[in-house]
């Protein structure tokens, strides 16, 4: 039979042991002795290189950190730098930088900072520094973009493990140029201010008024500009649940007032506070109906009364009638506030190599749907593109088409517009910047074309 | 209960033999088959897919197999040619008149196909999902394999049922 033939000489043509033994081998040291003959295998391996890289670093940083990092990095993680030995300590604290993932246009760099001494940090950990990664750029242009160096950020995540918190700073170029040798120094850290962002479901929401109080003389209003000032507020405790995203606060009440609108009210953990800012809100919140406008007004739309220990926030455009759609609809409130912590003042500094994937210039130029394109560029991570634009690319998707024919598509990223004619006091005259980050890493040669608006930009 | 997480060297010591053997079935070749056998575990161990169970890991690794060979076709510089070293003997080839030569001989399209279903013993519907094909395709792509690989050992045997 041929089944059976085929079977008993494919048995005898399968790999030599030793090859078997020496694929084994390189898997379990990572890959890092992976032989390559074509190009296709020599890339591979440069990639795989990387990760074997990231994997030895993340040794050092507990692999949980490494499972965020790389879980952040996604398609692009085999794209990244390891960066090793750049670590320094103060205060029984270290920070060391572990990767960083960027081309010309932008980028991201991770690092940690572990408590080597106590348990001084946590998930709120939140640091305070400056970030040199960019140097200005040569080209004359009226308007640049502000490549921040400031490196406020807080902590990604934290494994108490290892007791080490882990930070991603992005990064954008603008219109300098990336250094080679960039440099970090954090003078503060904290884990006093949180960052509030959860939610709570709407569901158990019903057309029952709840009991509901006069507002505290003591406690502070912030009306909207519209709608009028709120007058009443909710009982605590009718409605007791988790808010999903958050310890520090808790739903007290949730449900509609006697003035017939919809409230939330919030219980603070002990020792967690609003910040007091006069001008602004100290919570944000919207709801977030199923298969809605979420830009229509009525779902973020609301009024804050708030005291020491509680926050009652009012939804004014939110009625009974709304109860169909709030049964599918979750709540949701943001922003930072303060928390128990600590302080830590010191001084860590760390320079470090910066590697970047240079972006090539496309050699075509000229009309594209309306606008004149000056300039085209395309890194394995993004798009940019110089023109007269006045409007609508920085919201039109693009897309790589490769070779194989299938495609990548780019989201819109940072842009600027800026009429340089009417600055000068003469006619309309647009100097606009855009660019597009790819959803996965491309081969730049590999990319046959780009789409945009509909119309071809040739790459080859 | 999900399936446990199977480490990438596990995984190439369950299916390495299988990933090579596709591959050696598709381009004829052994040094080729050893590159893909390579690149295959090198994308195993980028991408970390997560597996419901063995057979999933297996057709997977058939999967990204069966596109790194094709892959070598559309290379220009496809085949690797190394001396043999000294004291080596050259690799056993197949038989000849046999049927892997005969399957070797076989448009490169039949191939893959016919590997799956006489030596891994997957079904249509295995080998669509596996290569990406529809079921028909599969199986005008069996029939005609059949038919060419009956043409081409009677030429050689006398021929049985097939």
């Amino acid at each position: 039979m041929l089944q059976t033939e085929y079977k008993q000489e494919m048995e005898r043509l399968g790999p030599p042991p030793e090859v078997l033994d020496q694929l084994y081998t390189q898997i379990a040291q990572g890959g890092t002795q992976m032989r390559h003959v074509k190009r296709i295998g020599r890339q591979a391996v440069i990639l795989f290189a990387v990760c074997a890289a990231l994997l030895m670093t993340a040794v050092a940083a507990g692999p949980g950190i490494w499972a965020a990092v790389q879980a952040r990095m996604g398609a692009f993680a085999p794209y990244a730098q390891a960066i090793e030995g750049v670590v320094c300590q103060d205060q029984g604290i270290e920070v060391r930088v572990v990767a960083a993932l960027s081309d010309d246009v932008q980028g991201k760099l991770y690092f940690t900072v572990r408590d080597l001494t106590g348990d001084r940090i946590n998930e709120f950990l939140s640091v305070n520094g400056r970030l040199e990664v960019v140097e200005e750029d040569k080209r004359d242009l009226p308007v640049g973009i502000v490549g921040t160096t400031n490196l406020d950020c807080s902590a990604l995540s934290y494994d108490p493990e290892t007791k080490t918190a882990l930070f991603c700073r992005e990064i954008l170029y603008g219109d300098g140029h990336p250094l080679e040798t960039a440099a970090i120094n954090l003078r503060a850290m904290s884990t006093k201010t949180g960052d509030l962002s959860a939610s709570v479901s709407a569901s158990t929401v019903t057309e029952k008024t709840l009991a509901s109080q006069p507002i505290p003389a003591d406690a502070k209003v912030y009306p909207e500009r519209h709608n009028g000032k709120p007058t009443v507020i909710l009982a605590p405790n009718q409605t007791p649940m988790a808010l999903e995203g958050t310890e520090d606060f808790t739903v007290s009440s949730l449900g509609f007032a006697s003035d017939g609108c919809l409230h939330l009210r919030l219980s603070f953990a002990p020792g967690v506070s609003l910040l007091d800012e006069e001008r602004f809100s100290p919570i944000l919140a919207n709801i977030w109906p199923q298969d809605m406008d979420l830009h229509s007004e009525q779902w973020y739309t609301l009024q804050i009364v708030c005291a020491d220990t509680w926050a009652d926030i009012r939804f004014p455009l939110i009625t009974p009638a709304e109860l169909e759609i709030l049964k599918t609809a979750r709540v949701g409130v943001y922003n930072p506030y303060h928390r128990p912590g600590v302080d830590i003042q010191g001084v860590w500094t760390l320079t470090f190599p910066m590697e970047y994937r240079p972006s090539q210039v496309l050699a075509w130029t000229g009309a594209l749907a309306g606008r004149q394109v000056e300039r085209v560029t395309l890194s394995p991570f993004t798009v940019t593109m110089d023109s007269n634009d006045k409007g609508g690319l920085n919201s039109a998707a693009l897309y790589a088409v490769l070779k194989d024919g299938s495609t990548v598509a780019a989201k819109p990223s940072v842009g600027r517009y800026a009429n340089v004619g009417a600055l000068e006091g003469g006619a309309d005259v647009w100097k606009t910047y855009n660019s597009w980050a790819f959803d996965s890493p491309v081969d730049p040669d590999q990319v046959v074309s780009l789409t945009l608006l509909g119309e071809t930009i040739p790459v080859r | 209960m999900s399936a446990p997480k199977e480490d990438p060297e596990t995984l190439a010591r369950r299916y390495a033999s299988a990933v090579y053997r596709l591959a050696y079935a598709r381009t004829g070749s052994r040094a080729d088959a050893e590159d893909v056998m390579q690149e295959t575990f090198l994308r195993l161990l980028k991408a970390r897919p997560v597996f419901n169970d063995g057979a999933h890991a297996k057709a997977w690794l058939l999967r990204v197999a069966a596109n790194c060979a094709n892959d070598l076709f559309r290379l220009p510089w496809r085949r690797r040619e190394e001396p043999l070293e000294e004291g080596m003997t050259a690799p056993a080839g197949p038989e000849p008149g046999g049927v892997v030569e005969a399957v070797f001989s076989l448009p490169a399209k039949y191939r893959i196909p016919v590997h799956l279903h006489y030596f891994e013993g997957y079904s249509v519907a295995e080998i669509a999902q596996i290569t990406g094909r529809r079921e028909g395709t599969v199986k005008s792509q069996l029939f005609r394999a059949r038919t060419l690989l009956r043409e081409k050992l009677e030429d050689a045997h006398a021929s049985d049922g097939i």
